[in-house]
């Protein structure tokens, strides 16, 4: 009998005991990475256990970046961590959940703001339906680039990262999944990773990495973006990712697929359903750290935060005011 | 051992036969009893635990076999099997049990063979290992099968190749059976679907396989 394993971060990185969550500023994992953060965001002080295995099965521990960094952490499961006024009770660090969704949704609007940019994305937008990818990436110091297809392939285009590069844009074409693909999140991790602008101290919430697709049989379009919340629960999923072997990356993605290929793409909730295969998967491979916005309209003037409501397995949407 | 020698005290050689075979009836009973929770493979969004995802309709046959595609003194080899009852685990630790297929390819470029894993088949490896391997049947509606007819299949696999990953590639092989005049025939499109990051004075490795990207038609043999 063969054993593979499905959640491709299994047994890869490090886990804390959530027990005796302070505010803590640098942390150093015992045979993982060292880890320093001056981000009050991230909580988490007790002992540090090399697999998801050795953590007691009580559930008073949990893995770092599983979204439960302490007990009132930012990023994870948002049934727990509700925004005010939106969902249900107050049971979390509000001002942190809050400031990063009022963070994104002003990024966003920035964004748009940029006609550069707008223009891009609603170019973007009538482009949707050919057999091709097409993409823009922006920098602080140069109009917007067009992305370049990889050698051979129609259905992919490069990131620009590095540099004063901090956000792209792309569409997917009708032949592949209207989401985003694990690459695409690893790409925004990338982005902020690389990027460089010492006349900057940028936030967080300044990177993106947007797309725009349609579904079969409707010419109206939706365009997504990926922002992130807490870009030190971001890199420890993206440390993972990267210790992870060649063969457990590219069965990450492959899962992720799987999981597109069985949405109807003719049900005309087939969006939502994306959307929800999407945000369950990252759950279940405890992507945390970063979330994804959606344009409530075709002039992506309003934008909705969407997250994955694992109770009531349904997409639940947080609108930006 | 208490067990044998009480029943070659009681009961007589001749009877032992027939004891064996009810023990060995009732024990049948008892496993069944117990079996797994069967799932058509077709169709399903793996999200149930401590089930098997079978193979139930038998699409994989349609794949399985060695078919190759040919172009002058250019050719592509694939060879495709079925691997029944593979244990996954999530994340969490729970399991459920499916049916996979595995491959391996040859690619000969201009007479001159550039790679070949095929050999890889005739060893039990994990499953990722394979450098073709999968399990999405793929239906109509499905945005993968957007020119199917409602009984047309598509089978979506992971590609790999040894020592050549590109990062942020998401290499896929969808295939079709796509048979004319009597002659088996499969459809093959190869591509990623995801393009990866480029980083300007960083020269990547590699950005694209042995394979080219594309699509081909290649024969049972």
């Amino acid at each position: 009998m063969v054993i593979i394993l499905a959640g491709t971060v299994a047994g890869a990185g490090c886990y804390h005991n959530k027990d005796g969550g302070k505010h803590i500023y640098t942390v150093t994992y015992t045979n993982c990475k060292t880890w320093i953060t001056d981000d009050p965001v991230f909580y988490g002080f007790g002992k540090v256990y090399n697999s998801f295995l050795d953590l007691n099965p009580s559930g008073v521990s949990s893995p770092i970046g599983s979204g439960y960094l302490g007990s009132s952490g930012w990023g994870g499961n948002y049934d727990s961590n509700i925004i005010p006024g939106q969902n249900g009770p107050i049971t979390g660090p509000v001002n942190f959940l809050q400031e990063a969704h009022n963070d994104n949704c002003n990024s966003l609007k920035k964004m748009i703001l940029n006609q550069k940019i707008k223009s891009k994305i609603k170019t973007l937008q009538t482009l949707t339906d050919q057999p091709r990818e097409f993409g823009f990436g922006y920098s602080d110091t140069a109009d917007p680039i067009e992305l370049q297809l990889n050698q051979g392939s129609l259905t992919s285009v490069k990131l620009k990262v590095g540099g004063t590069y901090y956000g792209g844009s792309h569409t997917h074409p009708l032949v592949t999944a209207p989401m985003f693909s694990i690459s695409d999140i690893i790409g925004l991790a990338i982005l902020k990773q690389r990027y460089f602008n010492p006349e900057d101290l940028t936030q967080d919430s300044k990177f993106f990495f947007t797309l725009t697709a349609q579904h079969k049989n409707d010419p109206a379009t939706d365009t997504f973006s990926l922002e992130i919340d807490n870009y030190a629960q971001f890199k420890v999923f993206l440390d993972s990712y990267i210790s992870m072997t060649d063969l457990e990356r590219e069965k990450m993605g492959l899962n992720l697929r799987d999981k597109y290929s069985v949405v109807d793409s003719t049900d005309p909730d087939a969006s939502n359903n994306y959307l929800l295969a999407l945000l369950k998967y990252m759950n279940s491979v405890n992507l945390k750290g970063v979330s994804v916005y959606k344009a409530t309209d075709e002039n992506l003037t309003n934008w909705e935060r969407v997250d994955y409501d694992s109770k009531n397995n349904y997409v639940k949407k947080i609108p930006c005011k | 051992m208490i067990l044998k020698i009480i029943m070659l005290k009681k009961y007589p050689v001749n009877n032992m036969k027939k004891y064996i075979s009810v023990l060995g009836l009732v024990l049948l009973i008892s496993l069944n009893g117990f079996s797994q929770n069967v799932i058509p493979l077709y169709g399903s969004d793996f999200e149930q635990i401590d089930v098997y995802y079978k193979d139930t309709h038998n699409d994989f046959d349609n794949y399985t076999g060695i078919w190759k595609y040919t172009s002058g003194s250019t050719s592509l080899t694939i060879t495709l099997q079925k691997k029944i009852q593979q244990t996954v685990y999530n994340f969490d630790g729970s399991q459920y049990q499916m049916d996979f297929i595995v491959g391996g390819y040859k690619y000969v470029e201009n007479g001159i063979e550039k790679i070949n894993t095929l050999s890889q088949l005739s060893q039990n490896l994990d499953i990722i290992q394979y450098r073709i391997y999968g399990s999405s049947i793929i239906a109509p509606h499905s945005i993968y099968c957007m020119d199917c007819g409602p009984n047309d299949r598509k089978l979506l696999l992971g590609f790999s190749e040894p020592n050549r990953h590109i990062d942020g590639y998401e290499p896929e092989m969808l295939f079709q059976r796509a048979d004319r005049g009597g002659v088996q025939k499969l459809k093959l499109i190869f591509r990623t679907t995801s393009g990866g990051w480029e980083e300007e004075g960083v020269t990547p490795q590699y950005t694209s396989y042995t394979i080219p990207f594309g699509e081909y038609v290649l024969v049972k043999q």
